[in-house]
C-alpha cells in the first residue's frame, strides 16, 4: 500500500454472548496510487494474540468501495470466546509514504464491548407416547429359577448318555444273580428230594440211583454211574472238601462191592450213610 | 492376593446391588404415570440389566427377558429384539421370550415382502435331532449289550459316535455363522460396498430400526448382511446391533 490513509474501526453490536457474531467494519479513507490502494488481500491487520480471544472470519461480500469519500471498508465477522472480553483491540495500518519516503503508521482506537456468558439453553419439554405392550413385558422374570438352559440341557443329555449303560448293566446283573438263586433252589430241591426219597428205601440199587440222580443234578455229573475214580475227580472240580470226598468215594466202592457180590439187600442202612453223605455235601461251602 | 480377596468378596454384593437397583428402577417405571418419567425409569434398569449381563457367568435367559422388557418399555426396539434374541439363544423353548419377540417384531416397519415368516425352524432344531437320535442309537447299543447281540451293539455305537459328531460339528457350525444383526437406526442405506461411495442397490429397500438380518462378514467398521428377503449389503456397523458371542 501507498500514499497517505487513515484507519478507523466500527464495530455492531458491542453486547453479545459468548460466541455471538461481532460485525466489524474496518475503515481505510485516503489516496494513493491506483496500483497501491488497499486490497483485501493485503491487509494484515490483526494482531496474533487477537486469536486468544475471538474467532475471525472475513466477510468479503460485505466490503465495499467508496469513491466519493476516497474509503474502502472491509468487514470481519468476529466471535469472542469468552466473557473475559472487554474490547476490540486497536488496530494499525503501516503502509508507505512517498511524500516521506518511508514507511509511516497510522493507529484505530480499540471499542469497547461487553461479553456476557450464553444464557443456559433448556430443551424443549420431550414428549413421550405411552408404550403399550401385553403384560409379560411389565412383569420381571424371576431370577431365582432362571437358570442356564443349557446347562440344563447338559444334566438331561448326561442323565440320557449315562441311564442306558446303567440300566443294562443293572439288567445283566440281576438277571445274573436271578439264575444263581434259581441254580440254587433247583439244587436244595434236588437235596430235598433226594433225602425224601433215601427216607423211604432201603434197597441198595434204589440207594445208589438216588445218590447218582442227586449228583447229577447237584454237580452237574455227565454220566448216570460214574465210577470211583471220576467220582473223586468230579468232586476235586466241584471243590469238595478232600475228607469227604474220600467217604463219598468209599461209599461208592462198598456200594459197588455189595453190588457185583450179589448181595443187593445188606444189613446195614445204605440209605441213611446216604443221606448223611448228602446232607455233609450240601454242608460243603462250594455247594452252598 | 488381598486386593483380589476384597475384589471377589465384594463382587457378588456389587451384582446384587445392581440387580436390585434394576429391578428397582423397572419396577418405578411401571408404577409411574407419566410416560417420560417411566421411560427414564425403563433407560435406567436396561442400563443396569446390561451391566449385569456383561458379566459372564450372569447371563441367563431370565436376564435377558428384563433386559428386551426394559429395552422395549423404554422405546429402545432394535436393543429389546437384540435381548430377546440373545435370550432366545441360551433357552430356545422359552415360550414368553418367543411371544414378547414376535411382539416386539410385529412393531417394526418392514417393506412388504421383507417380514420374517413368523413360523421359521428354529436354527437349534436340527442339532438337537441330531442329538437325540446320537442318545437313541446310544441306548439301542447297550440295549442289545443285554441281548448279547454284539453285531448290532457295535453299529448302533458307531451310529451314535457318528451322529454326535455330526451334532457338534453341527454345534460349531451354527455357533460360528447364522450371527444376528438388529438395524438400530432408522433410513440406513443398504449399500452395494463397504463404504458410503458406493450406490444402494435400485431395489433394495431403506433399512428402518428393528429390522433384522444375518450377518455375512465384516470388513472394518462394516458389516455385510443378508435380509430376510435374500437381499445382499452392507451396513454401517455403528447403525446396527450384532449378536454377542461368546468367543467375541
Amino acid at each position: 500500500m501507498a500514499g497517505a490513509y487513515k484507519i478507523a474501526l466500527r464495530a455492531e453490536p458491542q453486547a453479545v454472548h459468548v460466541e455471538d457474531p461481532i460485525t466489524l467494519v474496518i475503515r481505510i479513507t485516503g489516496d494513493g496510487p491506483p496500483e497501491h490502494q488497499p486490497k483485501r488481500a493485503l491487509l494484515r491487520l490483526f494482531p496474533a494474540r487477537m486469536q486468544d480471544d475471538f474467532i475471525i472470519q472475513p466477510l468479503p461480500e460485505k466490503d465495499r468501495r467508496l469513491p466519493g469519500e476516497n474509503a474502502w471498508e472491509f468487514a470481519y465477522r468476529l466471535q469472542p470466546k469468552h466473557e473475559r472480553v472487554t474490547a476490540i483491540p486497536g488496530l494499525k495500518l503501516v503502509y508507505y509514504r512517498p511524500a516521506f519516503g518511508k514507511y509511516v503508521t497510522t493507529y484505530a482506537s480499540g471499542i469497547d464491548i461487553k461479553v456476557t456468558p450464553r444464557p443456559q439453553v433448556l430443551p424443549p419439554p420431550e414428549v413421550v407416547a405411552p408404550v403399550t405392550a401385553p403384560p409379560s413385558f411389565y412383569e420381571l422374570a424371576p431370577m431365582g429359577q432362571a437358570g442356564d438352559r443349557r446347562l440344563d440341557g447338559l444334566i438331561v443329555a448326561a442323565v440320557l448318555l449315562l441311564t442306558p449303560p446303567l440300566l443294562a448293566i443293572g439288567w445283566r446283573r440281576w438277571k445274573h444273580g436271578n439264575g444263581v438263586r434259581v441254580e440254587q433252589q433247583k439244587r436244595s430241591q434236588a437235596a430235598r428230594h433226594a433225602l425224601r426219597e433215601l427216607d423211604a428205601v432201603n434197597d441198595l440199587e434204589t440207594v445208589v440211583a438216588v445218590v447218582n440222580a442227586y449228583l447229577r443234578q447237584r454237580l452237574n455229573v455227565p454220566m448216570a454211574e460214574p465210577a470211583p475214580s471220576e467220582l473223586e475227580r468230579i468232586l476235586a472240580r466241584g471243590g469238595v472238601s478232600k475228607a469227604l470226598r474220600r467217604r463219598v468215594v468209599e461209599f461208592a466202592r462198598a456200594c459197588d462191592a455189595l453190588r457185583f457180590a450179589g448181595n443187593a439187600s445188606p444189613n446195614g442202612t445204605p440209605s441213611r450213610e446216604a443221606m448223611q453223605l448228602i446232607q455233609a455235601l450240601e454242608a460243603e461251602p462250594c455247594l452252598r | 492376593m488381598p486386593a483380589l480377596s476384597v475384589a471377589l468378596t465384594a463382587l457378588p454384593v456389587l451384582l446384587g446391588a445392581s440387580l436390585a437397583s434394576a429391578e428397582a428402577s423397572f419396577h418405578a417405571g411401571v408404577a409411574s404415570g407419566d410416560p417420560a418419567a417411566a421411560r427414564k425409569h425403563f433407560i435406567a434398569a436396561g442400563n443396569d440389566f446390561d451391566q449385569l449381563l456383561a458379566h459372564r457367568h450372569q447371563q441367563s435367559p431370565a436376564l435377558y427377558r428384563n433386559l428386551g422388557n426394559a429395552r422395549f418399555l423404554a422405546g429402545q426396539l432394535p436393543q429389546a429384539l437384540a435381548a430377546f434374541r440373545q435370550g432366545l439363544l441360551l433357552a430356545p423353548d422359552d415360550a414368553v421370550l418367543r411371544k414378547n419377540l414376535e411382539f416386539a417384531r410385529s412393531r417394526v416397519e418392514y417393506p412388504p415382502g421383507a417380514r420374517p415368516p413368523a413360523n421359521v425352524w428354529p436354527k437349534w432344531l436340527f442339532a438337537n435331532l441330531l442329538l437325540g437320535a446320537a442318545l437313541l442309537a446310544h441306548a439301542l447299543g447297550w440295549l442289545a449289550w443285554t441281548k448279547r447281540r454284539h453285531g448290532w451293539m457295535w453299529f448302533a455305537f458307531a451310529l451314535a459316535a457318528l451322529l454326535a459328531i455330526a451334532w457338534g460339528v453341527k454345534k460349531v457350525h451354527d455357533l460360528r455363522s447364522d450371527t444376528f444383526v438388529v438395524i438400530a437406526k432408522d433410513d440406513v442405506p443398504l449399500r452395494r460396498g463397504n463404504g458410503d461411495e458406493y450406490p444402494t442397490p435400485p431395489d433394495a429397500p431403506t433399512l428402518a430400526r428393528g429390522m433384522e438380518a444375518r450377518l455375512l462378514s465384516r470388513r472394518g467398521d462394516w458389516l455385510q448382511i443378508r435380509l430376510c428377503s435374500g437381499q445382499v449389503g452392507w451396513v454401517q456397523n455403528r447403525t446396527a446391533l450384532v449378536e454377542w458371542k461368546a468367543e467375541h
